[in-house]
């Protein structure tokens, strides 16, 4: 049974090409059957994938499947076959189990749109892609998958293209992923040159086996790195992330939070051994991480747009992610990618069934007191937002903790430190979300007011259950405290790194730091937003020139745009008015002319006139045979 | 050889060249008489071929087919015997496709003078 | 060995072509479409007969026919094409009101033609097999009788293919006259002991040679080719722009074959080959730009595309240029099996105009048009894309690397005109008076198992490759 696991990502495949064929003419009840039946029939053959995997002795691990072979010239070669083992097997669980969730909830939310098969055809090829991208067995299909998921992100996040600003942002999201790409593709490049192959495995073993000098695997690592910064939002290419929120909610949840995001994480774990080689590489990750996370969060304190707090949390816990990566505790950024799956998307949905709620808006400030409008939304919201403050006996508590007490136990204070002042500013900032959503005086316009209704259940039903998940998640991975034995996800993964241990007393007071901030961060916020609701703004005025910053997001988008975008523009103008329309134009134009002109001449010839086409053709013979004869 | 070649050579593009300078430079008024296939200055006064009647041509063409196909049949009796029965199938093969083609003709009215 | 079945499958070609003319002239005009079923069914019993006899190497006529491995292939290769064919023509000639019961037949007896060229081993053989294809081609051209232009295609081609036969006879009687004989082995064996380069004998090779261009179409041996594909009638342009183009290409291999393993192979003779070939792409391609109507765009781009295949031919790669052969086959036969759909009770759709919007007016035929033609530009993943890939990557390791490099300018401008057909269908506004009439289930069957074919060839070629391999591997002295 367990070699079926090939057909997880084939099934939403299958789904998508008949949605893309015949979607326009199928009835919504049955795109909707179809869509949520091919992703829940994956995430079945992926539990039953699991079983089999934990009933195969550890040795065959990792399960292969060769398809065919894709492409083979010479030293490149590129097998169609996918990949079975602890890690693929948890990412193809979280993805095809949220991504089952978020395709249900999507029923509800996008039932009165008119591209809804449009839409789910994208979201069943999104979900291929994904499954393809944690699935493949080497770098070359995992690019394939890479590429996939960003273009489905791009295709749905320009998904209502009518609007400027969404189809703006889906170029812009694409642009950034490019340079990100590109790296990566370098990266693969040399993949091949030094390694020459593209199997995990191979490239495993070549760098165990020293096969690759440290400069060799540094350049690598920090290749395809550049290239997660770009598709898990990270310092320097995170500007599109916030941007990309003009996609439909749903899509926010799956693939701007859940999956596809955090494929770069993935991938750092997948070549996990390249960058445990490459120290330096793996402090690149490490910094970069933190100071994502807390960069990120400064930014998220004084959004208004609820969408857009969560895009900048968003990005924030995947530089936690990176942390974990980056200081060898590969397990503990998985487990955070895992369960911030699960709570993140569901304040995504929750914001989604808040914005259902409310005609669509998204300002937090015409927003307030939604508490008793929204009795499902609300708890559910809750859930989410404790669990990302890390408050204690819920999930992202036990994967942040662990992350943060990986890096001081590394010997990476600072990189701690600027964790734990990530953390205040989570709980802080979420709270002020929640304060501001659903506490407080009702600030909606009146005509909007009349309409508020809670979610159908299509649309609750998946936050319930990812409420339970939000909660439940992190006790398979509970600290190494309370027993070693007591940490499943770690055993099951076993990923390469080294974890150092520290002492029992010292890893107490870590939980009890992170227990403080995570109280410290909502007690602030209550303070600043339920008790004293006169401070922000009175901070805003008192320090405007800080507020304005923050507001603005560091005008790195600004900065980009002078920096790059409008120089690029302006050395291109410069370039097309004096290169381009002068020489490359006149060379092409010359050449389509003159093209043009000896296609010209030679119809000439083709005057339909046979006795012409025999002149042809006598001065062929003569010409040829003379050349023979001479 | 060579002079042989430049022979062809020159007299083969001086024909070309001559051919395209009359296009060139020969004078062009065109008018209907002119143009018309048998050009001698008056007005043509009738058809220069009278119509022959079609099956005229079937008939010519069917009388060809199947006289030139007969003649095959002379060879082949002159080494009747020492090919034995094989000639003979052969021969059979031979004539079946003769008579497919006959009764096609018959059929797609071929002999009828009248249409 | 020796066996009279060598002959089945040409016979049961000239079988069916007998009882379909026969039945033809029994029937009424309704029931004709079933003479298209009868042919293909026949023609389906000559593909099996042909896939059994794989690996049997029957022959008869003391060798001079041979269905060796090769000439199953391209037997193969015609008979599907041919079949094809006919189920393209259905709907065609009832739409065209061409409904004559001949067109089977003489399509038949074309095939058969074709059949007797690529499994003989005398060039007179060879010689009869190609009249009888010429002579049918010449009618099918025709078919159209009250249309002006298929006429003139018919002429045409009459006239200009019977000059080229006078050549090709010429060059036999000179071969003949060198080397005394016109059976392909002993050809060889009077060559490979011969050491004195005999003009006679080149001059004699070259006429030959020219003889098949001008089946193949390669210029300057190529001026008949668009106006003869522009008046036929489109399902007999796609058999015409495939069914010679193979057996020109099959016969051009036996005949090189043994020119390459002689003491003459000079590089005489390649170097012509090398120019005529950069002339057909170039001139193929340059004019092509020029063509507002889609039957001679893809007219010119057959003659581009049979320069491609003479590389494979000077790079002395017999595997890839089969291969090619196989793609073409699919990709132009579908392209015109696009063209032959979009059509309406006496009216074709044909001028690049007319094609405005059909890619969101008739999706399916569009967006299979739209592959078939990705296919003929060379884009991965199709099959035209590898077919290139596997000429171009022989050429540059026999070092013919200037060649290839025109090769792939030529077909960067190839792109220009396939593209423009593309860009018509998917970006203008579509014409309200366009409008075909019926859905032909028989049509839509042809155009996707071509798109498989193209696909399947593109995407994985293995098991064909394979095929092809073989086949050339049991070719004599190779």
């Amino acid at each position: 049974m367990s070699d079926i696991f090939w057909l997880i990502p084939f099934v939403p495949a299958l789904s998508a090409l008949i949605l893309a064929v015949f979607g326009t003419k199928l009835p919504k009840k049955y795109i909707s059957y179809q869509a949520c039946g091919a992703v829940l029939i994956s995430f079945g053959i992926s539990i039953i994938s699991f079983i089999g995997l934990l009933q195969t002795p550890q040795q065959n691990y990792p399960l292969v499947k060769n398809l065919f072979t894709w492409i083979h010239a010479g030293l490149f070669k590129a097998n169609l076959s996918l990949q079975f083992d602890p890690l693929s097997a948890v990412m193809a669980l979280v993805v095809s189990l949220v991504g089952f969730l978020i395709h249900v909830y999507s029923v509800g939310y996008m039932a009165e749109d008119k591209g809804y098969s449009r839409y789910f055809t994208y979201l069943n090829l999104f979900t291929f892609s994904m499954l393809l991208l944690v699935m493949a067995s080497n770098i070359v299909l995992m690019f394939v998958g890479w590429e996939g998921v960003g273009l489905c992100s791009y295709l749905l996040i320009g998904f209502w293209f009518e609007k400027h600003s969404a189809a703006t942002a889906g170029k812009k999201a694409f642009l950034v992923n490019r340079i990100g790409d590109a790296a990566f593709l370098l990266g693969i490049l040399f993949i091949f040159i030094h390694i020459g192959s593209g199997e995990f495995t191979a490239i495993h073993q070549a760098v165990g086996g020293g096969a690759v000098t440290q400069g060799v695997a540094t350049l690598i690592a920090i290749l395809l790195f550049i290239g997660a910064t770009g598709k898990s939002a990270q310092i320097p290419l995170y500007v599109w992330l916030p941007d990309a929120m003009e996609g439909p909610t749903p899509v926010s949840a799956l693939i701007h939070a859940a999956t596809m995001v955090t494929a770069g994480v993935y991938m750092v774990s997948r070549l996990n051994s390249l960058y445990a080689f490459s120290a330096a590489a793996a402090e690149i990750v490490a910094l970069v991480g933190a100071l994502t996370a807390v960069y990120a969060a400064t930014m998220a304190l004084v959004q208004n747009d609820i969408k857009r707090v969560l895009a900048y949390s968003t990005i924030s816990q995947i530089g936690y992610m990176f942390i974990g990566c980056g200081v060898g505790a590969y397990t503990a950024g998985m487990f955070h990618l895992y369960t911030h799956a699960f709570f993140k998307s569901l304040l995504f949905l929750a914001a989604g069934s808040v914005m259902h709620a409310l005609s669509g808006e998204l300002d937090m400030k015409k927003m307030g007191g939604l508490k008793k409008y929204l009795p499902l939304t609300y708890p559910t919201f809750l859930v989410g937002a404790i669990a990302i403050a890390g408050v204690p006996f819920f999930s992202g508590f036990f994967s942040k903790d662990a992350i943060l007490t990986s890096a001081f136990a590394k010997g990476e204070y600072f990189i701690w430190a600027l964790g734990i002042a990530g953390a205040v500013l989570t709980a802080f900032y979420i709270f002020r979300l929640i304060f501001l959503t659903f506490h407080g005086k009702e600030r909606m316009k009146p005509q909007v007011k009349e309409h508020i209704h809670e979610s159908p259940p299509v649309m609750t039903i998946p936050l319930i259950i990812l409420a339970f998940f939000s909660f439940g998640a992190g006790y398979i991975g509970l600290p190494a405290v309370l027993g070693q034995k007591l940490n499943v996800f770690n055993q099951f993964l076993k990923l390469g790194g080294h974890e150092a241990h520290i002492s029992m007393g010292i890893e107490w007071l870590l939980i009890l730091i992170s227990i403080a901030v995570a109280f410290t961060g909502i007690f602030l916020a209550y303070m600043f937003y339920i008790l004293k609701p006169y401070v922000p703004s009175m901070m805003a005025s008192k320090y405007p020139r800080l507020y304005k910053v923050l507001y603005n997001k560091y005008y790195v988008d600004e900065f980009y745009n002078a920096a790059f975008v409008n120089s690029t523009i302006k050395g291109s103008e410069l370039i097309y008015n004096h290169f381009d329309l002068k020489v490359i134009d006149g060379a092409v134009n010359g050449t389509a002319s003159s093209t043009n002109f000896s296609g010209k001449i030679l119809s000439y010839f083709q005057s339909g006139l046979i006795k012409d086409y025999a002149l042809v053709f006598l001065l062929g013979v003569v010409i040829f045979i003379g050349y023979l004869l001479f | 050889m060579i002079e042989l070649f430049l022979v062809f050579l020159v007299f083969g593009l001086l024909g070309v060249v001559l051919v395209f300078m009359n296009k060139l430079l020969g004078p062009k008024k065109p008018n209907p008489i002119k143009e018309s296939p048998f050009e001698c200055g008056s007005p043509y006064l009738q058809e220069g071929i009278n119509p022959v009647p079609i099956m005229y041509y079937m008939v010519a063409f069917l009388f060809l087919l199947f006289d030139i196909e007969v003649v095959f049949f002379f060879p082949w009796a002159l080494v009747f015997k020492e090919m034995g029965s094989t000639a003979l199938v052969i021969m059979f093969a031979y004539i079946f496709v003769l008579v497919v083609g006959f009764v096609y003709a018959w059929k797609k009215g071929a002999f009828k003078w009248e249409l | 060995m020796n066996s009279f079945w060598a002959l089945s499958p040409l016979l049961l070609v000239v079988l069916a072509a007998l009882v379909v003319l026969l039945l033809e002239v029994f029937l009424k005009k309704e029931t004709k479409d079933y003479l298209a079923y009868l042919s293909s069914l026949f023609l389906a019993g000559c593909g099996i007969i042909l896939m059994i006899f794989w690996d049997k190497n029957y022959s008869y006529f003391d060798g001079n026919f041979l269905l060796d491995n090769l000439a199953l292939v391209f037997s193969l290769l015609l008979t599907l094409a041919t079949i094809l064919v006919i189920l393209i023509s259905i709907k065609y000639i009832s739409l065209q009101g061409a409904n004559y019961g001949e067109y089977y037949a003489l399509l038949l007896f074309a095939l058969s033609g074709m059949l007797i060229m690529v499994s003989s081993q005398s060039l007179l053989i060879i010689f009869l097999g190609l009249e009888i294809l010429s002579i049918s081609s010449y009618s099918l051209a025709g078919l159209r009788r009250e249309n002006p232009e298929s006429s003139e295609a018919a002429i045409k081609y009459f006239l200009l293919g019977s000059f080229a036969t006078a050549f090709l006879v010429y060059g036999l009687a000179l071969m003949y006259g060198s080397t005394h004989s016109l059976e392909i082995s002993s050809i060889i064996r009077f060559l490979t002991t011969g050491t004195h380069l005999n003009l006679m004998l080149l001059v004699g090779l070259g006429l030959i040679i020219i003889g098949f261009a001008f089946k193949i179409a390669l210029v300057p041996f190529h001026m008949w080719t668009p106006d003869v594909y522009q008046g036929s009638p489109t399902p007999v342009t796609a058999f015409f722009s495939v069914g010679p183009k193979v057996v020109g290409f099959a016969v051009l291999l036996r005949i090189f074959h043994f020119y390459w393993e002689t003491a003459f192979h000079t590089q005489t003779l390649m170097t012509a080959l090398w120019v005529i070939s950069v002339l057909t792409m170039v001139v193929g391609n340059l004019i092509a730009l020029r063509q507002t109507n889609v039957k001679r765009i893809l007219a010119y781009s057959s003659i581009a595309h049979a320069g491609y295949l003479l590389i494979a031919l000077i790079a002395q790669d017999p595997t890839s240029l089969i291969f090619y052969l196989a793609v073409y086959l699919f990709m132009n036969i579908g392209a015109f099996t696009a063209v032959t759909s979009l059509g309406r009770k006496g009216k074709e759709y044909v001028e690049l105009n007319d094609y405005s919007g059909i890619g969101f007016k008739y999706p399916w035929i569009g967006a299979t048009f739209a592959v078939f033609l990705f296919s003929l530009a060379g884009f991965p993943p199709t099959g035209g894309f590898l077919a290139k890939f596997f000429v171009f990557a022989s050429a540059v390791r026999k070092g013919f690397t200037p060649l290839v490099i025109i090769a792939v300018i030529a077909s960067l401008i190839s792109v220009f005109y396939y593209l423009r057909i593309i860009v018509t269908m998917y970006m203008k506004e579509p014409s309200p008076s366009m409008q075909i009439l019926t859905r032909n289930p028989v049509l839509f069957s042809v155009l996707f198992l071509c798109l498989y074919g193209v696909l399947q060839l593109g995407i994985y070629p293995g098991n064909v490759l394979g095929f092809i391999r073989q086949a050339v591997a049991a070719m004599p002295l190779l």
